[in-house]
């Protein structure tokens, strides 16, 4: 069995930022899928028509570890639907690569899971969407819940960190309380929330998504569930489009460490993303039509890492790129608009996302709403997108005072414009200690309650010591029983 | 909590979540004290002052949560 890492290999240090290492790498094995979901962006069932070989996939792998690749997640469809899925895993694992697969579960055999294992899979993280009815629906196969608890149990008995992914919608919230008692039943530790996204199968299917205005349901019930996964042994780990800066950020994006905050999309940075057929994107999620950077049998992989405008888009983006509410955000500096894909997916231009916490309670604190409309349907491609529009209506009575079709976009980068040449490290915002929104450094009156930065900090610091001087107490206390 | 010489890694949607995470923080440090007092506390009750200080400062650090 792989030996356990301490921390996540995922964790980022400034070397790897300002070097662009691309050190968690998502790999669409195949397109091969033995599901049917309802919300899939990829369109996923068939394999693709052109899927790299063995030998190319191998080559991935080396071109992978040369540029410092520490994580893979493989993905589909299904990963294990390639027949030599375990030889591209034991590929990855003789550099040391940290290789987990993300998969709906429903055919991964005791058979299939033991080999994957044996070729040094080091964790398993199984898609559940709500309970059994939801679940089952949304995936399209009658009985898809059953198997995907049933191979989190076989994954955690062969030894393998376990974790779940859940797509939230329109129809989920009620589901998640009951949910989380069957994640926590499982044994599995860790639990990504994140919001299906208007690509593929899910602008068919747009009942699926979530109002922009439901968020403001939808989290205090996360921050709720989150505090008391914690106490039961599960984190919740909210996914790059949980967003961003409102009330719970402080708890939940660095797991209790405030210091942590979102820090802009990481797409082309230090995450990449490849499609089964050598495809290379900035991100798995985003569209293939706008975002391919190149194909690994045309060039180095390498060479599209650094030499693609593409996938260079990310290093480039600052706030002149932001439209729409979050071009005037008080974060729109550090937040760029949140993820790329679910403002790019929505409205086909990144930097406007209504899916922001911060961004409906302003707009309640207003007595406006946002609220998504579709315009146009998706093509029938993977990773296709429609168009939809955001409308701001007033909550009162409905009236629409604003829509995304009429704000001005922004101009698209000039493509030849070279790639920096070195990563920025994101900033990093201090915490107003009286109501724990997050501050630009410098402030010393908090501009969301009014405090007093410096009195605020300074009550809070002196709460912080009363909390070490009783925890040291009662550590004292129990290490003095121990030793009897 | 630890320095960061580190950035927390992202998140993607289509990935496998952080494996191996797990909380910071002094609320979740001192939650796990408490529920390891407690195990003690059956048989050692002079923990049971300290416990009682650990548990108000627990309560102040989630109402200012909320």
């Amino acid at each position: 069995m792989p030996e356990e890492p301490r921390r996540p290999v995922r964790n980022l240090s400034d070397a790897d930022i300002r070097a662009f290492v691309p050190v968690h790498v998502i790999w669409e094995l195949t397109l091969a899928c033995d599901l049917k979901c309802m919300h899939c962006g990829s369109r996923a069932g068939h394999r693709r028509r052109t899927e790299l070989t063995t030998e190319e996939c191998l080559e991935v792998v080396e071109a992978l570890a040369r540029l410092g690749t520490r994580e893979v997640s493989l993905i589909g469809g299904e990963a294990y639907l390639r027949r030599d899925w375990t030889e591209i895993i034991r590929a990855l694992r003789a550099h040391e690569i940290y290789c987990a697969v993300q998969t709906g579960g429903r055919n991964l055999s005791v058979e299939r899971l033991q080999s994957a294992v044996d070729a040094g899979l080091n964790g398993v993280g199984v898609s559940l969407d709500g309970m059994q009815a939801l679940h089952d629906r949304v995936r399209g196969v009658q009985g898809s819940f059953q198997k995907a608890v049933d191979t989190l149990r076989r994954a955690r008995a062969a030894g393998l960190a376990i974790s779940v992914n859940t797509q939230v919608g329109a129809q989920t919230q009620g589901d998640l309380p009951e949910l989380m008692e069957t994640i926590i039943e499982v044994g599995a530790t860790q639990w990504q929330i994140q919001l299906t996204v208007a690509m593929g199968n899910a602008v068919d299917h747009d009942d699926l998504l979530l109002q922009p205005y439901e968020l403001l349901d939808l989290m205090p019930l996360l921050a709720r569930l989150y505090d008391e996964g914690v106490a039961r042994g599960l984190l919740m780990v909210v996914g790059n489009n949980i967003g961003y800066f409102g009330p719970y950020e402080h708890i939940w994006r660095g797991f209790g460490d405030e210091r942590v905050h979102w820090s802009g999309c990481a797409a082309g940075q230090t995450v990449m993303g490849i499609e089964a057929d050598g495809t290379v994107k900035g991100c798995p999620s985003l569209a293939t039509a706008d975002f391919a950077g190149g194909n690994v049998r045309d060039l180095t992989l390498d060479e599209i890492w650094r030499g693609s405008a593409a996938i260079h888009f990310g290093r480039l983006r600052s706030v002149e790129d932001l439209w729409g509410f979050c071009r005037s955000c008080y974060y729109a500096e550090v937040c760029r608009g949140g993820c790329s894909w679910t403002s790019h997916s929505l409205l086909g231009v990144p930097g406007n996302n209504p899916y922001c916490h911060y961004r409906a309670l302003e707009h309640q604190r207003r007595g406006l709403r946002e609220r998504v409309a579709k315009v146009r349907e998706a093509a029938k491609t993977p990773f296709a997108v429609g168009e939809f529009e955001v409308l701001t209506e007033r909550i009162a009575d409905g009236t629409v005072v604003a829509s995304s079709t009429l704000q001005a976009r922004p101009k698209k980068h000039d493509v030849r414009a070279p790639a920096p040449a070195i990563g920025q490290i994101p900033p990093r915002l201090d915490l107003c200690r009286a109501c724990d929104a997050y501050i630009i450094a410098g402030e010393t009156t908090c501009p969301h309650c009014g405090a007093d930065i410096r009195a605020a900090a300074a009550e809070s610091a002196e709460a912080a010591r009363r909390r070490a001087a009783a925890m040291a107490e009662v550590e004292r206390q129990l290490a003095r029983i121990r030793s009897v | 909590m630890t320095e960061p010489p580190y950035h927390q890694g992202p998140r993607p949607l289509y990935a496998v979540t952080i494996h191996h995470c797990i909380a910071e923080g002094d609320l979740a440090k001192m939650r796990q004290l408490r529920s390891d007092a407690e195990k003690h506390l059956a048989d050692h009750g002079d923990v049971a002052a300290a416990l009682e200080v650990l548990k108000t400062e627990i309560a102040k650090a989630e109402s200012k949560k909320r």
